[in-house]
């Protein structure tokens, strides 16, 4: 059950926090941009779904929570 | 202590492939027959069927008298050419109010400038049903819009954690016996033909659907980038930014313009690659002031994409070209592309048919892992808590598959009968779909499981095979009639639908000389 959460919850927020930093940073015109994003985020979120079934739900919880934060950070930097 | 990875692939596989199977059943059903929703409009008006289409530049002159006439002083207009979609040819007018409504009428492209009468929502609540569940406009509905957004993703993992699972996939590919002693062994069988066979089809559908609507559903690029206003996104990936709405104290009449002169702007239009016999559609801002912009977009492109492409702006009284494009960016056109590999516009009646047949495979697929996780369970059951959970999924199964078939026949008769003149008829096509679904469930809580698929798929197949009869029933519609004219789109559906009255037919009587184990017949038994 707390990989189910992790994994659709989790998911989520690594996959919508990924994208604003890919926001930021991308060098392109806006509607290029989020065209890019949405694709990217929609293949990292299946991937991240598939991993987190391979885990232990701590370690799933434990690297998404630092990659979200990542994202944050550079979405604060930027 | 930890499962090995194959462990817990196969937990991630069942669970999820159970709950959101209820869910992505009813979703590959409806998705798959709105593979032809532009005929099921077509058909589900009658008026539409002896028509000829008129002369575009006959369409524009009526529409711009009737815009006029209907709208002097709206902001807004946009006529939608027959040409937009040459699958469903309408005249389709649109304007905004004083109240900053939009309004619309929808007219034969005959250039009569009958208005079409029916009040249908045609093959649109297939489309609307499978990406949100219901027929509420998307951004009020972020709900089924993410229901569906979560199936798609558990989907995915499914389909990877299947293959897993199944690790001889390959060979059981080549293992069909239904023949076999174990009924459990004969399904699981047909659930790993049905799956391997049209994998890279499934993947593809559902990967594409996300991707098609990836800005709605990991809304962060439009968040970030337009201040979260999908519109805006619209506008600015449309390539109309330069024609967006000018605030209205500019937009006061000035010496008002003669007319939109849209003869004259055919012309230019010529010279934009834009001749009028591949116009789709023409927004006119600020019709009839100083500061009216005229835009054309070509009607919908060859081949697999989705948008309209070339697009003018002219000038709406000097007729000079204010921006023209000709071609989408890189990205923008990658989308397109993979869109398109979705929506099926491409490649003919042929190759809508496959998507359709790969469709209700993927639909039969989930379908029967539902069946192999009752039937493999129901036999282990160890205690009584746990029947009486297997039997809850059992009578949940029925209804989620045989009743979602029933409900979406039911919705094309309601099409057909419910009479012309009914004061909200569209609203009533749709309520019937749910009064439908809503009978299925309480006949599936009423009946053993067994009976309860046999009688459901029984009254589909019933419903489907007398879907023709009705047409008798309303002008123009009669099978032979549409048969004897050439109109196959519109024969199609009807015999589309007998096609799969007999399919469905011909499960339900597999289904009642079924013997079931022991177990299960014992289960079902106290279940009723």
């Amino acid at each position: 059950m707390a990989k189910v959460l992790a994994a659709i919850l989790g998911g989520y927020g690594l996959a919508y926090t990924s994208g604003a930093a890919l926001a930021k940073i991308l060098p392109l015109r806006p509607s290029e941009a989020v065209y890019l994003i949405g694709m990217l985020q929609v293949l990292l979120y299946v991937g991240v779904v598939i991993w987190i079934f391979s885990v232990s739900a701590r370690r799933a919880w434990i690297v998404l929570a630092l990659l979200i934060a990542l994202c944050e950070l550079v979405v604060l930097i930027n | 202590m930890a499962k090995s990875f194959t462990q817990n692939m196969s937990w991630l596989h069942t669970w999820s492939g159970l709950f959101f199977g209820w869910l992505l059943v009813p979703i590959f059903i409806t998705g798959s027959i709105c593979v032809y929703w532009f005929e099921i409009s077509v058909w589900a008006r009658p008026e539409n069927h002896v028509m000829r289409e008129a002369e575009p530049a006959a369409l524009v002159e009526f529409s711009e008298a009737y815009l006029k006439k209907t709208a002097p002083d709206s902001r807004f207009w946009k006529i939608g050419l027959p040409a937009t979609n040459a699958r469903d040819p309408i005249l389709y007018l649109s304007w905004m109010d004083k109240q900053g409504k939009l309004a619309r009428a929808q007219f034969n492209a005959d250039g009569s400038g009958d208005p079409i009468r029916t009040d249908t929502i045609g093959g649109r609540f297939f489309v609307n049903f499978h990406y949100i569940l219901n027929d509420l406009p998307r951004q009020k509905n972020s709900i089924g819009l993410l229901l569906v957004g979560a199936a798609s993703i558990v989907f995915l993992a499914g389909v990877i954690s299947g293959v897993v699972v199944h690790k001889r996939i390959f060979k059981d590919f080549f293992t069909f016996r239904p023949q076999a002693k174990s009924r459990q062994r004969t399904w699981l069988d047909a659930h790993n033909v049905l799956s391997v066979l049209p994998l890279p089809f499934h993947f593809l559908i559902v990967l594409t659907g996300m991707a098609y609507l990836c800005y709605a559903y990991i809304p962060s690029g439009i968040a970030t980038l337009y201040k979260g206003s999908e519109p805006a996104f619209r506008v600015s990936a449309d390539f109309s930014q330069d024609s967006e709405l000018v605030d209205p104290a500019k937009a006061t009449p000035g010496p008002i313009a003669p007319n939109l002169a849209l003869a004259l702007l055919h012309d230019r239009a010529v010279a934009g690659e834009l001749r009028p016999e591949v116009m789709g559609y023409i927004v006119v801002r600020d019709p009839g002031r100083a500061n009216a912009v005229v835009e054309m977009f070509g009607a919908h492109r060859q081949g697999i994409f989705i948008t309209n492409s070339p697009r003018v702006a002219f000038d709406g009284v000097s007729g000079r070209v204010i921006r023209a494009m000709h071609a989408r960016p890189p990205i923008s056109e990658t989308w397109d592309v993979i869109a398109g590999l979705h929506m099926a516009f491409f490649g003919g009646g042929l190759m809508r048919l496959l998507y359709l047949v790969s469709g209700v495979a993927g639909a039969v697929m989930m379908a029967t892992g539902q069946l192999l996780f009752t039937i493999k369970r129901r036999e282990q059951a160890v205690s009584p808590a746990a029947e009486r959970f297997y039997a809850i999924v059992d009578r949940i199964n029925v209804a989620t598959m045989a009743g979602a078939c029933f409900a979406c026949i039911a919705h094309l008769w309601a099409i057909r009968l419910l009479p012309f003149e009914m004061a909200g008829r569209a609203a009533w096509e749709v309520n019937v779909f749910w009064f439908a679904w809503a009978l299925a469930f309480l006949h599936a809580a009423l009946r053993p499981p067994k009976a309860a698929w046999v009688e459901q798929l029984a009254a589909t197949a019933v419903l489907c095979v007398f879907l023709p009869v009705l047409g008798y029933l309303v002008p123009n519609s009669g099978l032979l009639d549409m048969i004897a004219r050439g109109d196959w789109k519109t024969a199609g559906v009807d015999l589309a639908s007998l096609g799969c009255g007999l399919f469905i037919g011909w499960m339900a009587l597999l289904l009642s000389g079924e013997r079931l184990p022991r177990a299960a017949r014992k289960s079902s038994l106290v279940g009723a």
